[in-house]
């Protein structure tokens, strides 16, 4: 079934060679007949004024003299050997990749980026800052991260001017006499409303109008408990109360929780591999607890921040100037601009994905480093760089799109330029046949990283 | 009577945040490293802070090793 697919597939593109052949053979012949009009005009001009001519008659031996037809093709594609047609196949089938590869200055500059984004993360980012929460470790290995000590040693009081005028009924952090496990130090990570993303906006939102907490307890049972009366002014300023509620609690000594904590907290499965079976739940709760905050989060945005700057910049200078795309003006314009915006995305996709891998990458590796020194689950989770991770799946993404995108029309205008590049050798050639069989040395494959 | 009251609320959030089943017998010689993992017992500190208001720190909660030293501990706390 399969060879017979293939051998059907086969003579489909030897039919539309043949076409394609006969439909240059027929501009072909037109050029001639016009060179045959211009020689007899010269001719005639000649006798006219008297003046001997000896012209060099086209031999009818140079010319083509026998028009090739779809069959003489398809007979000929038959005899070729095995060799020449995995040639052809190769040449005018899968000529033009997906993603135009890399060269030796790619590689470099990924390799220069990766490497500086994985010592940003060691020295800048590193671990967060200890909390009270947070256990000792005597064979610690990574440092406290220097610019996130920086920015989590401007503080300001729980209770501050901000506070006050944004006070929200999802804020209560204590419920005496219940077994919830409420408390100052995790009651932001627990409460949905203190989420900065936009699900921790929308139960917001909802808490603010309704007068409720909304969140989960310390055992990970869903709740919710009316903690102040419904108020129509609070609900109309609702998103100005949120957001001045979070940006007041961002650089208190405990901050907010990271974007998606509401989301994590949900996810009541266990961490195989660890003591004390911790869910999902668990090891988000606690490593809010031991520092793991939003500022730390933006802190490790450096990292991904870095990357996509330093890659988007070279690829910036190399490539904006490049005048190497063929973008006709008469022919396939829409095409020509297609395949290479594609090529352009594919390109920088597949810059950006390497360059995340070396620095995720290297990020793993400060993790396993960390767990190895201090055999303790939370201190190496505390390395993770999730903003690093997040962009890592993003470009992963990409690339993978990338990669497993439709090329036809790519090796389309690949092959027309080739067929091109043949046919002016070829009038070049005084119609030699000769010159479809020899690659002109001019005529590369595709021109890799210009498109 | 209010350290009755405590004793029992600790035990509680013993049972409660290290996992103890209910039946087991917890006596002041439980070593508490054998009960949970340690981040339980930093989780307990948190409680016993919230609970009891007696400052707690992770380093604190995993230097008391056994459950007479929890129930020594809010003694303290609450007669202060």
């Amino acid at each position: 079934m399969t060879d017979d697919n293939d051998v059907e597939e086969q003579g489909e593109r030897i039919q539309g060679l043949s076409i394609e052949v006969g439909e240059l053979f027929e501009r072909q012949n037109t050029r001639a007949d016009n060179l045959d009009g211009v020689q007899k005009e010269i001719g005639e001009l000649a006798n006219e004024l008297g003046v001997p001519l000896e012209a060099v008659d086209t031999n009818s031996e140079e010319r083509p003299s026998q028009l090739v037809t779809p069959y003489d093709l398809a007979a000929a594609a038959g005899s070729l050997d095995e060799d020449t047609r995995s040639k052809l196949d190769s040449e005018f089938l899968s000529s033009a990749p997906a993603v135009p590869p890399m060269d030796a200055l790619d590689r470099f500059i990924i390799v220069t980026v990766g490497c500086m984004a994985a010592l940003a993360d060691f020295i800048l980012v590193g671990m967060p800052p200890d909390t009270k929460w947070t256990p000792s470790f005597e064979r610690s290995v990574v440092p406290t991260g220097w610019l996130s000590e920086r920015v989590k040693s401007w503080n300001v009081g729980n209770n501050n001017w901000l506070a006050r005028q944004c006070m929200v009924p999802f804020d209560k952090s204590t419920f005496p006499g219940t077994d919830i496990g409420f408390s100052p130090f995790n009651h932001r990570a627990l409460s949905f409303g203190h989420d900065p993303s936009p699900l921790g906006f929308v139960i917001g939102m909802m808490d603010i109008a309704s007068g409720r907490l909304t969140g989960i307890e310390h055992d990970g049972y869903f709740f919710s408990a009316q903690t102040d009366v419904p108020d129509l002014g609070s609900a109309c300023l609702g998103p100005l109360l949120w957001l001045g509620h979070l940006i007041s609690d961002v650089a208190t000594p405990m901050g907010i929780p990271v974007p998606g904590t509401s989301l994590l907290e949900l996810m009541q499965i266990r961490v195989p591999g660890v003591r004390g079976d911790p869910t999902v739940a668990d090891v988000a709760r606690v490593l809010y607890q031991q520092g793991y905050d939003f500022r730390h989060y933006l802190v490790g945005g450096v990292v991904p921040a870095l990357v996509e700057g330093l890659i988007r910049l070279y690829d910036w200078l190399r490539f904006s100037n490049s005048d190497d795309v063929e973008r006709d003006g008469v022919r396939a314009q829409l095409a020509e601009n297609y395949v290479a915006d594609a090529r352009k995305n594919a390109r920088l996709a597949s810059r950006l994905f390497w360059a995340h891998a070396i620095a995720s990458g290297a990020n793993a590796g400060r993790i396993t480093i960390q767990a190895v020194a201090t055999e303790d689950f939370f201190s190496a989770a505390r390395n993770i760089n999730l903003a690093e991770w997040e962009m890592f799946t993003i470009r992963t993404i990409q690339y993978v799109k990338a990669l497993t995108r439709d090329t036809d029309l790519d090796q389309v205008l690949a092959n027309r330029r080739k067929l091109e590049e043949r046919w002016d050798s070829l009038v070049s050639d005084g119609g030699s046949a000769q010159v479809l069989y020899d690659k002109p040395s001019e005529a590369v494959p595709f021109k890799k990283v210009n498109l | 009577m209010r350290k009755k009251k405590d004793s029992k609320l600790l035990d509680q959030l013993l049972i409660k945040y290290l996992h103890v089943p209910e039946d087991q017998d917890l006596d002041d010689s439980t070593q508490v490293a054998e009960l949970a993992a340690d981040w339980r017992v930093v989780d307990l500190g948190i409680a016993v802070e919230t609970e009891f208001g007696v400052p707690m720190s992770a380093d604190k909660a995993l230097s008391l090793k056994t459950v007479g030293d929890w129930r020594a501990l809010v003694r303290a706390g609450s007669t202060d």
